[in-house]
């Protein structure tokens, strides 16, 4: 016990320096910007994590969230000049109201009516974006929004970028964490494993399931604020049906209900497509064809493989704890 | 007063009744059991009681209290817990997590409390721990606690089950078939079991059971439906020498 929770501090340790080398070892702007999104994704791959792989209500809708998150950035900073923390409260707000308001309907539908319904209102977000133009302007989108300071500091260029959304994917991963081993984490797993005994072992099914879709709301929020502020430009091509895809995708390549699985996620899904940009138009096939041989040689996502293949390199469990402990 | 009673209660589904003007009691510490021929009514009467079926009329009152109109995790907050007739675990979840679920009305964390107040809920948390762990040592569960619990064997999950409803902390356990599928050893056991649940946690126990080796070892008062209306009351003995519960079970002779 004492060896692996030395082992396990040590490798914390050792990723905790990883992650502050990371800017000093990046040659270029091209390659800042993609680890960026990649924490972006990680939190966007958390909050879709919460609600689908640990709650099991499947949505296909978070880029409206995400959208949402961003579009409440860029509006509020551009018009009343809202700074960062402002700005990113408004966020959280609006799209934890919003995800209570698709909660409602969603409470009613489950598995593919309910992946329909939180698509459709993914494309209701995108088509208020492009047409209520007074304000949101449109195609054309919001420009010229500011980069954000906090007590003093700016964070204006994508180093200094990466550490502000290094926090809050450290938060966000925390958060997740202590949510899922306590006692909200195991009403939202006894939900998805089955409804009805949940409700009869005295959990308020439909409460826990709204809080879920408000949480997965939240994240994709935070999200949104951190891009928007990043790449200082929000349009609506951003927050298509592809986006949710992607990032239900981040979520099933890392592993569903695992409290890693979104980082894995995150790095797969915005690594490969750079990755492969060597193969011209061929790219987007090839980048297809490896998602769908990942989703068939290990179902379950690339976490728990990954687990496993630590745990050999690690000395043999205690018995009767064995498994998830 | 009785800790549970039901009073002319029945359910229509549409024009069909599939429990009609039925009462039942449940007195405090007892081992109590409904039985019926298939059909008769009794999973629809635990369905009423627990909340998930709405009563079409009739009361049903626990500790002096009307339940019939609240929902089903009110009800378990009453203190009444159930296990299921097909086995109804958090399968991906391990033993340890199934049964430490069951403290979900018993507890405080929440989305915000485990941010400001992480030591009140560290320490709750460690509390549910092992009281969770002290009820898998009662059930001699203890040693696969991190197992998951769709890999456990089918005599150990309805256990299981059973822990899962102890964590709930009820004054009355409604078990829906406990028997089924187990041997003439496995049943003992089982007798055993539930007398050692009733006496340490001081509840009482209502079977549904085909079982008559069990309902008849076991109980100490039977409650016999047939077509959603009870045809007999009383102990074992009484009830095997109703004409009307050999009719409902073997039919009447023609002659």
């Amino acid at each position: 016990m004492n060896n692996t929770k030395k082992t396990s501090y040590l490798a914390a340790a050792a990723a905790a320096v990883i992650v502050i080398a990371i800017p000093f070892l990046t040659p270029n702007n091209y390659i800042m910007q993609i680890i960026n999104m990649i924490g972006i994704y990680i939190i966007l791959g958390t909050g879709i994590n919460i609600l689908t792989g640990y709650t099991g209500q499947l949505s296909l809708g978070q880029a409206a969230f995400f959208g949402i998150g961003a579009y409440t950035a860029a509006l509020t900073n551009t018009r009343f000049g809202f700074g960062f923390l402002p700005a990113l409260v408004c966020a959280m707000v609006l799209t934890g109201l919003f995800g209570l308001v698709l909660a409602v309907p969603a409470l009613k539908v489950k598995g593919s009516y309910l992946a329909l319904l939180t698509m459709g209102f993914g494309e209701i977000v995108r088509i208020v974006m492009i047409n209520w133009t007074p304000v949101t302007n449109g195609t054309a989108g919001v420009l010229g929004i500011e980069s954000p300071k906090l007590f003093g500091f700016a964070f204006d260029t994508l180093p200094k970028y990466y550490f502000l959304i290094v926090i809050f994917v450290a938060a966000g991963l925390l958060y997740q964490n202590r949510l899922i081993k306590t006692r909200t984490g195991r009403a939202l797993i006894a939900i998805r494993e089955d409804n009805e005994a949940a409700e009869l072992t005295g959990i308020n099914v439909t409460t826990y399931k709204i809080r879920a879709f408000v949480l997965s709301a939240v994240y994709c929020g935070i999200a949104g604020v951190l891009y928007a502020m990043m790449i200082k430009y929000v349009s609506p091509d951003t927050f298509t049906n592809n986006t949710s895809s992607i990032i239900l995708w981040t979520a099933i390549v890392g592993g569903f209900g695992t409290i890693l699985g979104p980082v894995i996620g995150g790095i797969v899904m915005q690594v490969l497509p750079e990755a492969l940009r060597f193969l011209g138009n061929w790219r987007l096939v090839v980048y297809g064809v490896i998602l769908l041989v990942v989703i068939l040689k290990f179902p379950g996502g690339l976490y728990p493989y990954i687990q496993k293949f630590i745990d050999r390199f690690k000395k043999a469990p205690e018995p009767g704890l064995t498994g998830k402990e | 007063m009785a800790l549970l009673e039901l009073k002319n209660v029945s359910k229509v589904f549409g024009g069909l009744t599939a429990v009609g003007n039925l009462d039942l009691t449940v007195e405090e510490n007892q081992i109590a059991a409904l039985i019926g021929p298939n059909g008769a009514g009794k999973t629809t009467v635990f369905n009423m009681i627990t909340g998930a079926y709405k009563v079409s009329e009739g009361d049903i009152t626990f500790q002096g209290e009307r339940i019939s109109g609240l929902k089903p995790h009110k009800i378990v907050e009453k203190g009444i817990a159930r296990t299921f007739q097909n086995i109804r675990l958090f399968k991906k979840a391990t033993v340890l997590e199934n049964v430490m679920t069951g403290f979900h009305t018993k507890s405080s964390g929440g989305m915000f409390n485990i941010i400001y107040n992480p030591v009140k809920i560290s320490r709750e948390e460690a509390e549910i721990r092992e009281k969770s762990i002290e009820i898998l040592k009662f059930l001699h569960l203890e040693d696969i606690m991190g197992l998951e619990a769709c890999n456990i064997p089918y005599g150990t999950q309805r256990l299981l089950e059973i822990g899962r409803a102890l964590a709930t902390g009820p004054k009355l356990l409604l078990l829906d078939e406990p028997a089924a599928g187990m041997n003439s050893t496995e049943k003992q056991e089982l007798m055993k079991t539930i007398y050692r649940i009733r006496d340490k946690y001081h509840l009482s126990v209502l079977l549904v059971e085909h079982d008559m080796e069990l309902v008849m070892g076991i109980s100490e008062n039977i409650t016999v439906v047939n077509f959603g209306r009870r045809i007999a009351n009383g102990t074992a003995e009484q009830v095997q020498t109703n004409p009307a519960v050999i009719e409902a079970y073997l039919g009447r002779s023609e002659e």
